[in-house]
């Protein structure tokens, strides 16, 4: 599929992007008329005028029509891989120190435009996340450091260098002690690069530091196994997952790993035996808690008292040892009987950071068998490594000048360090600091020397996410500013001449290529770049023992809930630890379960807000220094506020500076580990309020079968259950005029909402790949949000513990649309191939159709979005505009827009089969949503053929359309959610 | 050329009325009268008729003709379009449009007709005969340019004697009917 | 001619045909008194003020207005509908009247026509102004262009509704000069003025009353008053289909056509009542249109008053007949409950309940009753538009697309400037044009007066 990459040499000599490693398309080849007829043939008097004439025309055309001037560089040698409206795919790895993924670089003119998923890589299955989908726009963003400096003046590379071996050398010979201080590292040759380099002081210590901290589960497991690792859960053979506060498909360690499994387990298809269920015990209504089958509500302070009781209950089934501690205000056992029915097919995990805790799930986990199939400590997650106890140790060695040299890179413990205070002192103290970082945050420009060092997408870099699993990252573009890798700063104050590519190949050299079957290391080489990914197997075969007295490690219980409120402090789904918070797309991404952006709020419980007279938007004091909007959130634990991190940047860029409120400074330490939550007194309501960016204010579904579904059950019974109003629509529907025959090909999506966790990822996928520009809260607030899909979220009626839908929603495109029958001007109409095309030039406004699209997925530009200083985000800055995918127009003021099907992309395929003389592949157009969907839910396809994945499913006896009773045909189908109806009694 | 007119003028409907019958029963041939309002036994007596009516009727076939031929052609024949599964030539939606334009149709063609007949345009000044004509007195005009050279003196005397408030000669500059 | 003995003279005082023109010739001869620049300068302002918050749309965009991805339609179609509904009074008046031989009508059908051509131009402002890409309007003709020739969507309601706002406005107009021009020749044989001269004989196109203009004059203005008949049903119906034709629940209904018409007549006569109350006041023209008048329109008035309520509870009656859930919705937890009761339940106490105090001879008698009441029918009409537009818009089919509107002070801007406009419009009517057509007065002076026994 893709061809091998390029000598870096040649790579660095020639414009960005360039190397072929590529999908291969179709050559399609712009024959330019005046060149052909004046230079090959001699210049006629006929050509001259001919010439004469167009130029006179397109200057009066130029002259009479408002487009801004383009300034374009042309190339001096074309290229030979860049053919102009081709684009190139390069496969590379995402890693920011805190997320992973396998991905491929959709780049056109060397500008990287998509970020769509390398099948190659089994890491992430199917999809990305909507955080590695928007990766792409933080590449041009403008905030973004751009030179090196020295006290925030401006300097060459070279003399910075000079300066910095110095003060190093120096420092060394006096004995001083050097700190490297690092996020998470999973790149090997990174690794032996930091190694070396150390070597190369008398006192040096790397310091990996997370934001979103794991190392309870390290240190519990190097408690428990001896081996320091966060094991890799398979979802995908487990029958019953007993999650704790743990938000595994929204953000907890790699949700785009386990999505893939997971949602293979929750489709109804193999039967009883074949679904996964899944009980969630947490405080907030997290992302994981809306998909369970069976939701509790527990305090965080709960948790202990609720696992030691669990461990209690089985180990008394089991034969096992008991230990002394409370019991759970409910009866367990019934849980406990389900975990130890599923014996070895079971996971339970939690997502707090102590140790005590993480070693009481180990245990359980221990005692059903579970490290075997469904929990695995070899091929274990390398995704993150920080040590909260080092960090602490590390800033109190700041404080005291112990310290003499800090490098920094990629962390932010200015904004992310509970005490920022403390560090920024330490920074201070330390004499030689270097911070290397690619984005502008609060740290930048804090350090005595600002190494800014490339974006993912212009650097060389490896990883191993999951030992013997290795990913090659490959630069796409060359960098935009005058930044260097993190690496090459290191190898050049380690005084090496080898630069990080050649050192990255040596590596690999020594390290994998004996494990390859390739003969020639060149062609191991080129192989692996292309694919993106390398696999080998180091399987030891030993299994680890459960270290039997890790129990009485664990600490004594404190009841943590002093105070009447517990606040839990966690990621959200948007916009992660808060490191990409400067990304407009994820900033205006709503949260999936809220469905509300633009800022963090404090969700509380209705009965709660009820008892204290609070409502949505109003301002809530809840600690000193901490008034946030209130949210009532359905399914919220009372007693409980739950906050999301990531927001409250103070120097961030544009887009986040000054929004919402900054929750890292109100986490804590508590037994060695970072603590994300603290009690609180009963919050205050202040009387003010605020408006909240809401894109769903109604959470009903007034009891229409919009989103239908079934228990398992009854669908093992009758498969059609939960859908018999199709049957009886498709049996009794007549129609006025004969319906339109679609010969050729009928295009169709369908959408399992069994499968769909609602993750949003194919929202940005969608944003990236049509050009939807980005609005800003007040419009939001005005729900005028651009987003062609978004995902409706609704609950059951019981609001203290609801059922959660999902339904991704964009255009139905219907066959009989009510949109098109009323446009006047025919903006909007049907092609014969089914799809509801909008033309944009033809585009009135009158805005008819979107009153009379009974599904209301239609957007229209109230305000020019594009070079307006009004909205200030990547539509309107230079550098941002890189990002647009040329092909798809970018809307003017005052059109109606909405989703095509991806219509350039069925185009493109469509071309390249005709080409290459070949029907086309049922599968090989895939659009923008389906093809960022980690689940696996969206499918597309012709429907024509009867072979196609697509025709199987809208054949599905689960398939129903979405409001069918009007008789609009969509050529989108759903289907029908099911649940697993094995719920706990208690 | 200047031509010579006996004009009567009347305050009184019933007085002008039967003037104008003894003026025909003379055989005097009356050139116009001009009323302030409409008064229906003059179009009898000088027997006036209108074809507008027909004229308008034949508008009003070819507004609905023309329309639908025209409404055929665009969506059948010149550039077919699928709106929302609807036949390219889905009458019953064309319905509407046809009727609206064959009444515009009719319109404008009548009014330009009746422009165009009675002589009717922006800037147009018809020979007034005497201004009070527009206010509330009946005239009767009579042509005295013919080979009888007694026709004045009759049509003068029979206007009078029915009642005229007065009767005049007056001259006028190329006069058109 | 026939004699009236139970209704008494349609013009009182005796009148000789000289009085009448000098009478109702009188106010544009005479310089206006204060009241009339006051009230100039007032709409004048509030012309302003409209001209303003267009200015702001058209450069900024419809995102100043209170729209937004559900409520497409907020304000703007609501006072479009609302306009043209009382721009039916002039047409329905003179047509249907003048069909019926309603002699009554000659003293009211000016004025009522005159209303028509300014309340039409004020509606015909919001579709224009609705239009996301103003610049392209012309898109809406269907001309052979170069683009193709891509034609127009002949299915659309909407270019129906666009033929027939041009097709009314073009021909109520013409209906109107063509009535105007006998009474712009009186007046440019009346005055002495060389300047008024020239002027009323340029558009007076060279009247002069002779036998050969009467009769084709009759004839025409018998064409036009029976095929505008037909566009007077016709407009409204077509209005209506921008709902009728659309899936909305609320929308989606066949009573709409009628409904609409008989609603378009109601605020349309409610208006002209609310006008001549006010010039027959202020130009002592009582002799003229005489308290029978007014009776006769308050009559009128509660019969339609009475079809309206029906049609409500017809509407009310077929959505839970129907047992379609939407509609069910919309009517009862939406407009009968929920958040729009306000606009519901006024509409239904301005439009049914008030209007029902017309049964009392003394209300139907006093200017006052008349006018208050006839104001109070106007606000029920726009609250009945307001009700269809929105109610159904804000919350359909998905409970996630549901929103609540407000409008925003743009909305309001542009809603008051036309009210500015059509004000400026009526008094420089009451200025320049005989308020009543005189020739009709005359034809019409004697019945039923001493003069015919």
């Amino acid at each position: 599929m893709k061809k091998n990459g390029k000598d870096p040499k040649e790579l660095k000599s020639i414009p960005a992007g360039q190397n072929e490693n590529r999908v291969e398309e179709n050559n399609i080849q712009f024959p330019d008329i005046t060149e052909r007829d004046i230079i090959k043939r001699g210049t006629s008097r006929r050509d001259f005028l001919k010439v004469l004439g167009f130029s006179f025309g397109s200057a009066a055309i130029m002259a009479s029509c408002k487009r801004p001037v383009q300034k374009a560089l042309p190339y001096v040698i074309q290229p030979p891989e860049v053919t102009p409206g081709k684009a190139s795919y390069y496969a590379t790895g995402y890693y920011d120190g805190h997320e992973y993924s396998g991905i491929l670089v959709k780049t056109r003119d060397g500008r990287p435009i998509k970020i769509e998923v390398n099948a190659l890589s089994s890491f992430n299955g199917e999809g990305t996340t909507a955080r590695v989908q928007a990766s792409v726009l933080s590449l041009y963003d403008d905030a973004r450091l751009k030179y090196p400096a020295v006290l925030n003046k401006k300097q060459s590379w070279t003399s910075i260098d000079e300066q910095i071996i110095g003060e190093l050398g120096k420092i060394n010979s006096e004995g001083g002690e050097i700190i490297l201080l690092t996020s998470s590292i999973i790149s090997p040759s990174t690794v032996r690069l930091i190694n070396e380099f150390g070597a190369g002081f008398k006192k040096f210590r790397w310091i990996q530091y997370d934001a979103i901290s794991y190392s309870a589960i390290l240190e519990a497991n190097s408690i428990c196994f001896g081996k320091a690792v966060i094991p890799d859960y398979h979802f995908e053979n487990a029958s019953l997952v007993v999650s704790i506060n743990a938000d595994f498909l929204g953000t907890w360690l790699a949700p785009v790993h386990f999505i893939p499994g997971y949602a293979s387990r929750r489709k109804p298809d193999n039967g009883e035996k074949g679904m996964l269920r899944h009980i969630q015990f947490e405080s907030g209504m997290t992302l994981t808690g809306a998909n369970a089958d069976s939701r509790k509500k527990i305090k965080p302070s709960e948790e202990r008292i609720l696992l030691t009781d669990l461990y209690n209950k089985i180990a008394e089934k089991t034969g096992a040892a008991k230990i002394n501690g409370l019991t759970f205000r409910e009866d367990l056992s019934e849980l406990a009987d389900n975990l130890i029915e599923s014996k070895g097919r079971s996971i339970v995990v939690s997502g707090t950071n102590n140790v005590s805790i993480q070693i009481l799930v180990n245990s359980i986990n221990s005692l059903l068998g579970n490290y075997s199939k469904c929990i695995d400590l070899e091929q274990n997650l390398k995704i993150a490594s920080g040590n909260d106890r080092k960090m602490e140790e590390l800033v109190n060695d700041l404080g005291s000048g112990k310290v003499k040299a800090l490098l920094m890179y990629n962390v932010n413990p200015v904004y992310d360090y509970p005490d920022s205070k403390k560090i920024l002192a330490g920074i201070k103290n330390a004499g030689m600091t270097v911070n290397m970082s690619s984005i502008l945050n609060e740290t930048a420009g804090k350090a005595k020397y600002e190494c800014p060092v490339n974006h993912y997408l212009e650097s060389w870099d490896d990883g191993e996410i999951i030992p013997g699993q290795l990913s090659l990252s490959q630069p796409c573009i060359n960098p935009i500013f005058d930044t260097r890798s993190f690496q090459d700063s290191l190898l050049t104050w380690s005084g090496s001449k080898i630069n990080y590519y050649n050192y990255i190949k040596n590596h690999w050299e020594k390290e994998y290529f004996p494990h390859s079957d390739k003969k020639d290391f060149r062609v191991f080489w080129n192989e692996s770049l292309g694919n993106g990914v390398f696999r080998y197997s180091l399987l030891s075969g030993k299994t680890l023992s459960f270290n039997k007295d890790a129990l009485s490690s664990i600490s004594t219980y404190k009841d943590g809930s002093t105070g009447d409120f517990e606040v839990v402090i966690s990621e959200s789904v948007s916009l992660g630890t808060g490191m990409h918070a400067n990304n407009p797309w994820l900033m205006e991404l709503p949260d999936p379960v809220s469905k509300q952006c633009w800022e963090n709020v404090a969700a509380i419980s209705v009965s709660d807000a009820e008892k204290r007279a609070i409502k949505s938007g109003d301002l809530i004091k809840i600690a000193e220094g901490l008034i946030l909007p209130a949210f009532i959130q359905p399914g919220q634990a009372d007693g409980t506020l739950s906050i999301a991190l990531g927001y409250g940047h103070t120097n961030s860029g544009p887009v986040c500076t000054n929004v919402g409120v900054n929750l890292y400074s109100f986490t804590g330490m508590n037994e060695g580990t970072r603590v994300y939550g603290f009690a609180c007194g009963k919050p205050e309501n202040t009387h003010k309020k605020s408006k909240l960016a809401l894109t769903q204010e109604h959470y009903s579904m007034e009891g229409r079968e919009i989103v239908r579904e079934t228990f398992l059950s009854e669908y093992i019974k009758d498969p059609s259950s939960g859908n018999e109003f199709h049957k009886e629509f498709e049996s009794t529907h007549k129609t006025l005029y004969p319906e339109v025959k679609y010969d050729g090909f009928h295009w169709g999506l369908a959408i399992d909402l069994s499968a769909c966790v609602g993750c949003n990822s194919c929202v940005i996928a969608c944003q990236a790949e049509n050009n939807i520009p980005v609005v800003g809260k007040d419009q939001v607030t005005r729900r005028r949000i651009m987003h062609w899909i978004k995902i409706d979220r609704y609950y059951s009626e019981d609001l203290s513990e609801p059922e959660v839908y999902f339904q991704p929603l964009a255009c139905q495109h219907c066959d009989n649309a009510p949109c098109e029958n009323v446009c006047p001007v025919s903006a909007t109409t049907h092609s014969s191939e089914g799809l509801n095309q909008m033309t944009y030039n033809r585009c009135l406004g009158t805005k008819y159709c979107i009153n009379n699209c009974p599904y209301k997925v239609r957007r229209f530009n109230w305000y020019r979005y594009t070079n307006n200083k009004a909205f200030d985000f990547n539509t309107t800055s230079d550098l941002g505009k890189m990002v647009l995918n040329p092909d798809v127009t970018v809307r003017e003021r005052g059109v109606v827009e909405k989703c095509s099907f991806c219509v350039q992309r069925i185009q493109e395929k469509k071309l390249q089969a005709k080409l290459e003389n070949r029907v086309l592949k049922d599968n090989e157009i895939k659009t923008a949503c389906m093809q960022a969907c980690p689940a696996g839910a969206i499918v597309f396809g012709n429907l024509n053929d009867k072979e196609s994945k697509v025709s199987g499913l809208f054949r599905d006896p689960r398939c129903y359309h979405l409001l069918e009773e009007l008789h609009t045909l969509p050529n989108t189908g759903y289907l029908t959610k099911v649940r697993n109806d094995k719920k706990l009694k208690t | 050329m200047t031509r010579t007119f006996k004009i009567g003028i009347f305050d009184d409907e019933m007085k002008f009325i039967s003037s104008i019958r003894s003026l025909q029963e003379q055989k005097l041939q009356i050139f116009d009268v001009f009323t302030p309002y409409p008064v229906h036994e003059v179009f009898h007596l000088l027997k006036r008729k209108s074809k507008l009516p027909t004229a308008a009727y034949f508008f009003g076939l070819f507004g609905i003709v023309g329309t639908l031929a025209f409404l055929y052609y665009t969506s059948v024949i010149s550039w077919p379009l699928n709106y929302g599964g609807k036949p390219f030539n889905s009458f019953p939606s064309f319905i509407v449009v046809t009727i609206v334009v064959t009444i515009l149709t009719v319109t404008l063609a009548s009014l330009a007709l009746f422009s165009a007949r009675s002589k009717l345009f922006p800037g147009r000044d018809n020979t007034i005969f005497d201004l009070r004509a527009t206010d509330d007195k009946f005239v009767i005009v009579v042509d005295t340019n013919v080979k009888d050279t007694t026709v004045g003196e009759k049509a003068g005397g029979i206007m009078e004697e029915q009642g005229a408030i007065e009767v005049v000669d007056k001259e006028f500059e190329n006069v058109e009917v | 001619m026939y004699k009236r003995k139970i209704r008494g003279p349609l013009i009182e005082g005796n009148k000789t045909l000289g009085q009448i023109t000098k009478e109702i010739a009188a106010p544009m001869e005479v310089t206006p008194g204060l009241w009339w620049y006051i009230a100039f300068f007032i709409s004048s302002v509030a012309a302003v003020f409209g001209g303003y918050a267009i200015f702001i749309t058209v450069n900024k965009g419809i995102g100043t207005w209170g729209v937004n991805n559900s409520v497409a339609w907020g304000w703007e179609i609501v006072n479009f509908v609302w306009w043209i509904g009382i721009g039916h009074a002039g047409t329905a008046f003179s047509i249907f009247l003048l069909i019926l031989r309603q002699k009554w009508r000659t003293s009211i059908n000016r004025a009522a026509e005159a209303m028509t051509v300014f309340a039409v131009m004020s509606a015909a402002l919001f579709p224009a102004l609705h239009m996301g890409r103003i610049w392209n309007v012309f898109y809406i003709f269907p001309y052979p262009n170069t683009r193709g020739p891509l034609w127009v969507n002949f299915n659309s309601p909407l270019f129906w509704d666009f033929s027939a706002i041009t097709a009314y406005l073009l021909i109520s107009a013409s209906f109107w000069y063509l009535g105007m021009l006998p009474d712009l020749g009186t007046i440019r044989d009346r005055t002495t003025s060389k300047i008024k001269k020239a002027v009323y004989g340029l558009f007076s196109m060279g009247w002069t009353g002779s036998s050969r203009q009467w009769i084709r004059f009759e004839s025409l203005s018998f064409i036009l008053g029976g095929i505008a008949a037909v566009l007077v049903v016709s407009v409204h119906s077509i209005v209506s289909t921008d709902f009728a034709v659309g899936v909305e629940p609320g929308w989606h209904t066949t009573i709409f056509p009628p409904f609409f018409v008989v609603g378009a007549i109601f605020s349309g006569f409610a208006m002209v009542m609310t006008l001549m109350v006010l010039i027959r006041k202020i130009y002592k023209l009582t002799d003229y249109v005489t308290d029978n008048h007014m009776d006769a329109i308050a009559r009128i008035l509660i019969f339609i008053s009475l079809i309206m309520a029906t049609a409500y509870v017809t509407e009310l009656f077929i959505s839970w007949y129907s047992g379609n859930k939407y509609d069910m919705f919309t009517m009862f937890r939406n407009r009968v409950t929920g958040d729009y009761t306000m606009q519901f339940w006024g509409m239904i106490v301005c439009n049914a309940i008030i209007p029902q105090l017309f049964w009392f001879r003394k209300i139907r008698r006093n200017w006052i009753g008349l006018l208050s009441i006839s104001l109070v029918i106007n606000l029920g009409m726009w609250l009945e538009r307001y009700n269809i537009v929105i109610t159904s818009l804000s919350k359909d089919f998905l409970p996630s697309n549901w929103v609540s509107y407000s409008p925003t002070i743009i909305d309001i801007g542009v809603f008051v400037g036309t009210i500015g406009l059509f004000g400026a419009g009526v008094l420089l009517f009451m200025r320049y044009i005989p308020m009543m057509a005189i020739s009709e007065l005359k034809s019409v002076a004697n019945i039923g007066t001493k003069k015919e026994d």
